[in-house]
């Protein structure tokens, strides 16, 4: 059970990623002057591309994406050179293959990162702007502009529910299911320390796996932990509690280890991938879709693992993500017991 | 052939009497269709931008203002000192912070050198990146328009635009490409899930056992399991269509015969293997783990989310056998693409030798189980 973890992390550490590196793409030069010559350049050499085709024809350029499959295909203007030295506009077109959306709008991105270069550039030495401005650019946090850091904060966050939620929610309802629960509640033991006693167990293996999974984004995926490691220690275990909590919520409102599952899947697992801001932009969705995130403690976690990991923040700090997740954890036991007792009446 | 229709029958009976199996075929897709196409949008629109202002001079307002001219930037009002800088970075409060010196306006009037600063939160690498050439283009800009106010120089400057032609999806609309990715999961959902659950359910409570020792042989029994499902999953995958012609507004630019064709036959791909995971598997739980970690390394590995071109080596060659990237390039092929028949040929076949694989290794593991 213990080698789930490192499979998931392994798994989704190296497949989950929005780089696509060598894209290939056509260009198209109507103009095959000095400025397109230089402009095809900047593009071959900002690594993103692998020019695979110069076509001639808009027809050809059809053909490249259906037999090539590249990825995008730009055209540069006839006259080019002209048009860059003496109007104030040109236009380049650029032909994207958006049947793959994913990958046309980091294509996309990619292209327009090297034309605005190309077009600073261009100011630069063509028209003598030597600059009286200068800009700085500091990348804080993250000067490689490495993306594991986007991504491994959710991949820890989506094992920790895997395993602590499910787990959690899993054995409670075998425990109802088989009918040991309603024993252990006959018995002159507290409701709480069932709970506890059921739960702990498990803290203590998803804290093992946890450790586990820390270890291998250190290792493999060279993620940093600039905070405190201490700290950091105390978050992850008050998540898992959050978790756990989930698993005890889950495991109140079903009746059987299936109904368990399905609830977790559907319910906790699905909305921490899509809610939880890791893979998808919160600020792009709907308004009701950004306040339902709030309620997921996925949200939260991501947030002060990123500020504990990459950006050294303190405890206080983060307070306030630590508050909230054991707000949730707080409500949504206390609901799970009372749950419990209604079953024990009934 | 009575045989058979009398095990599709008593399996009909089956699944609509078991509440779990009818929450999978009504509630998921009810649930896919309703939060995926709305969520799954990773494109960045928004930077938060704020601005520190040490010279607070007319020319750093103005441009200031021109920022709030550009439909990418939010703008995210004003910092004061160091300190507050920190916090706006650590507690994610902005993407970008710019800084504009004392004696700013005087020195550029001067003609001396000045400098502004852009810090930007860069965890978000890709974020960062276009983000400060977004910034740069922006005060290039800015200060191109401030020359056309002075007597005419010589010296212009010049702006490449870009106009992106979005072929196959024109209205560049995330649901375009994810409605089609749910209809894959779904298909794949109701093949797998549904028979691994149903057969291993008649394994729990021992009704495989009465049927063994009938005179139902091993293929009638496996053909009267693939019927009622097969149509269980054409049937949902039609709806499915029909919802996304009419509700989203997505046509099939292709062939809709070859598209059904191809469905056909990968539901058999997915209900062969869900035969499988059932008979090596020991209870309904074991089955939705062993499910669930196929399904989700599926999924990873389609495409659907994110793109495959990033992968690792070894992720594609693990991907050679995965039907559902198949799957998904035919639907995407044919969906939004046009193609026919003609150009799904090499999915089509890939596709028909796995299902054809798959439900052989099914039938001899029963075997297995049955002796």
């Amino acid at each position: 059970m213990l080698s789930m973890p490192v499979v998931l992390i392994i798994l989704f550490g190296f497949t989950i990623s929005t780089e696509i590196p060598n894209a290939k793409i056509s260009i198209y030069d109507q103009s095959e002057d000095v400025q397109s010559q230089r402009l095809i350049q900047s593009l071959i050499a900002s690594d993103y591309f692998q020019v695979v085709n110069y076509p001639n024809s808009e027809k050809e350029i059809a053909e490249d994406f259906s037999q090539l499959q590249i990825k995008a295909a730009i055209i540069i203007p006839p006259q080019f050179e002209k048009k860059l030295i003496s109007e104030k506009e040109v236009e380049l077109q650029v032909i994207n293959d958006m049947s793959d959306i994913n990958v046309a709008s980091v294509i996309k991105q990619y292209i327009e990162t090297v034309i605005l270069n190309f077009e600073n550039d261009i100011n630069l030495t063509e028209f003598g702007k030597t600059g009286l401005l200068k800009v700085s650019i500091q990348m804080k946090y993250n000067p490689e502009l490495n993306s594991v850091y986007m991504f491994v904060p959710g991949i820890i966050t989506l094992i920790m529910i895997i395993i602590t939620a499910l787990m959690s929610s899993i054995t409670l309802a075998r425990e109802s299911e088989t009918n040991t629960m309603k024993m252990m509640l006959i018995t002159p033991v507290k409701k709480i320390h069932i709970v506890l006693g059921k739960v702990i167990p498990y803290m203590a293996l998803s804290f093992l796996s946890t450790l586990m999974v820390l270890a291998i984004s250190v290792w493999i995926f060279e993620m940093p932990i600039k905070g405190n490691l201490f700290v950091l220690l105390i978050l992850c275990i008050v998540f898992m509690f959050t978790s756990a909590s989930f698993g005890l919520l889950i495991s109140a409102i079903s009746k059987t280890q299936l109904d368990a599952m399905m609830i977790t899947m559907m319910g906790l697992f699905l909305p921490t991938v899509l809610l939880s801001g890791f893979l998808f932009p919160l600020d792009n969705m709907p308004y009701g879709f950004q306040l339902l995130a709030n309620i997921f403690p996925a949200k939260w976690f991501i947030l002060a693992l990123k500020d504990i990991m990459i950006k050294g923040a303190t405890f206080i700090d983060i307070w306030f993500y630590v508050a909230v997740l054991l707000f949730i954890s707080t409500l949504l036991t206390i609901f799970s017991v009372t749950q419990i007792d209604r079953r024990r009446a009934s | 052939m009575r045989i058979i229709l009398m095990l599709v029958k008593k399996e009909f009976y089956q699944v609509f009497r078991n509440r779990l199996l009818i929450s999978i075929l009504i509630v998921a897709p009810l649930v896919q269709f309703l939060i995926f196409p709305f969520t799954a949008d990773y494109e960045i629109k928004h930077i938060s931008i704020a601005f520190w202002d040490q010279d607070r001079s007319t020319l750093s307002r103005e441009i200031i203002e021109h920022f709030g001219h550009s439909t990418h930037f939010i703008d995210c009002g004003f910092i004061d000192s160091e300190a507050e800088k920190e916090e706006a970075l650590l507690h994610d409060h902005v993407d970008f912070i710019l800084q504009f010196p004392p004696r700013f306006e005087e020195q550029m009037v001067r003609g001396e050198e000045s400098q502004i600063a852009i810090t930007a939160n860069a965890i978000n690498s890709v974020k960062a990146g276009i983000g400060s050439d977004y910034i740069k283009n922006v005060l290039t800009l800015f200060f191109e328009s401030k020359q056309e106010g002075t007597p005419p120089t010589s010296k212009k400057m010049t702006s490449v635009l870009i106009n992106h032609i979005h072929w196959y999806n024109e209205k560049m609309n995330y649901q375009n490409i994810m409605v089609p990715g749910i209809l894959v999961i779904l298909v794949t959902l109701i093949g797998s899930y549904v028979t691994a659950l149903n057969i291993v359910r008649e394994k729990e409570i021992g009704t495989i056992e009465q049927i063994n020792v009938t005179p139902i042989s091993k293929w009638q029994f496996l053909v009267g399991k693939m019927i009622p499902f097969w149509i269980l999953g054409m049937l949902e995958f039609i709806v499915g269509l029909l919802l996304m012609v009419f509700f989203f507004g997505i046509s099939i630019q292709g062939s809709t015969t070859s598209l059904l064709g191809a469905t056909a036959i990968y539901l058999l791909v997915m209900l062969g293997l869900g035969f499988f995971i059932s008979f090596v598997s020991k209870n309904q739980l074991q089955a939705m783990f062993i499910v669930f970690f196929l399904f989700v390394i599926y999924v990873l590995l389609s495409g659907i989310f994110t793109p495959t071109e990033g992968m690792p080596k070894w992720a594609k060659w693990i991907n050679f056998a995965n039907p559902m990237s198949f799957y998904m390039d035919i639907i995407k092929l044919v969906i939004l693409k046009g193609a026919g028949l003609r150009e799904i040929t090499s999915q089509v076949i890939i596709l028909s030798a796995m299902a054809i694989g798959i439900n052989i290794a099914a039938l001899l593991s029963y075997s297995d189980k049955v002796n």
